[in-house]
């Protein structure tokens, strides 16, 4: 909005303070330009402050009741609706094949759609697969057909087949971060009976074991516990890697893969006993962590905040907890503004 | 999803989908409360809008438009679900469905007389300016886009909001508030 003269509010009563949508916007949000504007206001008319003051106090006071679903609501809204998309692009498939075959021109869009249909029955199931997802700031347990099981750290979800039967290996697709405690074959053959578990960027083969992937934004990081397991990458330029127990592998598809030696697996598996412990992490590791776990976005309003290293285990079930600590430690206010944290120093 | 960040039109990341979806799924929510305490009848109305969005993502270029088009879309999908309910249980000729007075409050007035006549200025206000103030004020939209979604011009929401205002400012005035005072059994 064009910013009007001081001049203009000179005979503004309070009464017509609260109706101007420049003032309104004032109260709603202000931001520096629009303070400086009402502080030098009210230095210019003095006798204006009482005015401006209760005007402002008028609107701050006018409240709303809040009636906001549960976390769980719209966790089960969200998968009926990824069901339904399912569905749409399914019909839209069914319609499109009878045509093909004359319509080249049309290729390009139904290939789009076979792609979009390959995603949502990878992702989300088609008839005789299973979906479990976790919403921001939930975990869960996921038995597995087999008996094995699988914790699901927040915003999270593995998809599989409803029965399994010795003759397929056993297959999960995991999307975000999940804790995997596989039992060993369950068939009787003697023969291993395969447990694969696939990621955007990689498969993880296994056969009995405990351990951990962990997919955010492109990086894939896997941490064994216990038992062996070997990985295979999409991209077929990598080689497979075997891992041992203590071991971590990052692969990020833009640097490669690395492989780290850990002498103690368990601190990347504490987020199942709601420890956030990352190895002398940066502030602004555990703000990425945050968001991806919480869904917020956190903003660090001095860079060199993130380079800061914290030491020591985080319980980070409790969000405000995790905030109390970094506030105390980077000497920062934290500002909350719908789904954005602000961390200002102090 | 923060506001300050372009909303994702075409969603290469499934993440931004899910986040964009719960953050409009609980707005909504709260909205459609204000007229209904039916929890399906919302859900439904936020499933459609949401699945039309879906497919017509693509065409929507400007992102600054969706917080409109979600509330638009969704008040409009609510409301005929609402009277075709009406409808069924025979309670037709009901106009828009009532933004509920008891959604709207003045919070912190700790003077009784005056929280009481604020009550009693809110209770007048006519369903569609408590809607209205709760879009500017609430949801913090700009005028524009109240009239939008109330399906009114701007120039309307201009007065439909200036009136519920002048109608409140009364109850500012220490003039009045003093001859009420005064005078509390002045014949109206």
């Amino acid at each position: 909005m064009e910013k009007p003269a001081h001049k203009h509010y000179e005979h503004f009563g309070s009464g017509d303070l609260i109706c101007d949508p420049f003032f309104q916007d004032w109260v709603l949000d202000a931001n520096e330009t629009q303070h400086i504007f009402w502080q030098e206001f009210m230095a210019a008319f003095p006798h204006k402050k009482t005015e401006v003051e209760a005007a402002r106090d008028f609107l701050r006071q006018l409240a709303f009741r809040e009636s906001f679903p549960e976390p769980e609501r719209v966790e089960l809204a969200y998968r009926r609706h990824l069901e339904q998309i399912a569905a749409v692009t399914k019909d839209a498939l069914k319609r499109k094949r009878g045509v093909t075959a004359m319509w080249w021109a049309a290729a390009a869009a139904v290939v789009g759609i076979v792609a979009l249909t390959l995603f949502f029955e990878r992702g989300f199931g088609g008839r005789e697969k299973v979906n479990e997802s976790t919403a921001f700031g939930i975990k869960k347990q996921v038995m597995l057909p087999d008996g094995s099981t699988v914790v699901l750290n927040a915003n999270s979800s593995v998809s599989f087949g409803k029965d399994w039967n010795g003759a397929q290996p056993r297959e999960v697709w995991l999307k975000g971060e999940g804790y995997f405690d596989v039992k060993k074959s369950g068939n009787n053959t003697g023969e291993g009976w395969k447990f694969l578990v696939h990621t955007g960027a990689l498969t993880v083969e296994v056969l009995g074991t405990r351990f951990d992937i962990r997919e955010r934004r492109g990086v894939t990081e896997v941490v064994l516990e216990e038992g062996k397991i070997a990985l295979s990458f999409l991209n077929k330029a990598h080689k497979g890697v075997r891992m041992t127990p203590g071991q971590m592998v990052v692969y990020d598809p833009q640097k490669g893969i690395k492989e780290i030696d850990t002498t103690n697996a368990v601190h990347y598996t504490a987020w199942k006993k709601n420890k956030l412990i990352l190895r002398n992490p940066t502030v602004a590791e555990i703000a990425l962590y945050l968001e991806d776990n919480f869904g917020y976005k956190i903003v660090l309003e001095k860079e060199e905040m993130g380079t800061k290293k914290i030491e020591g285990p985080i319980l980070y079930d409790n969000l405000n907890d995790v905030l109390f600590i970094l506030s105390t430690v980077l000497h920062t206010e934290v500002i909350r503004k719908d789904s954005t944290i602000i961390l200002r120093p102090r | 999803m923060p506001e300050n960040k372009p909303l994702p039109i075409a969603f290469s990341d499934e993440d931004d989908y899910s986040i964009l979806y719960a953050r409009y799924f609980s707005k909504l929510f709260n909205y459609g409360h204000k007229f209904t305490a039916d929890n399906v009848l919302i859900e439904d109305s936020i499933q459609d809008v949401f699945l039309d969005y879906w497919k017509r993502r693509h065409a929507l270029k400007e992102p600054s438009a969706l917080n409109s088009y979600l509330f638009t879309a969704f008040r409009y999908s609510l409301f005929n679900k609402l009277s075709k309910a009406k409808k069924l249980v025979g309670m037709e000729g009901v106009e828009e469905p009532d933004f509920a007075s008891a959604n709207i409050f003045y919070a912190k007035e700790e003077d009784a007389v005056r929280a009481a006549q604020l009550r009693a200025a809110l209770d007048q206000l006519t369903p569609r300016q408590r809607e209205a103030l709760f879009l500017r004020f609430y949801e913090g939209l700009p005028y524009e886009t109240v009239a939008e979604v109330m399906n009114i011009s701007v120039k309307a929401s201009y007065k439909l909001m200036a009136r519920s205002l002048a109608h409140l400012k009364e109850c500012l005035s220490p003039a009045l508030f003093f001859a009420l005072f005064q005078f509390p059994m002045l014949p109206r």
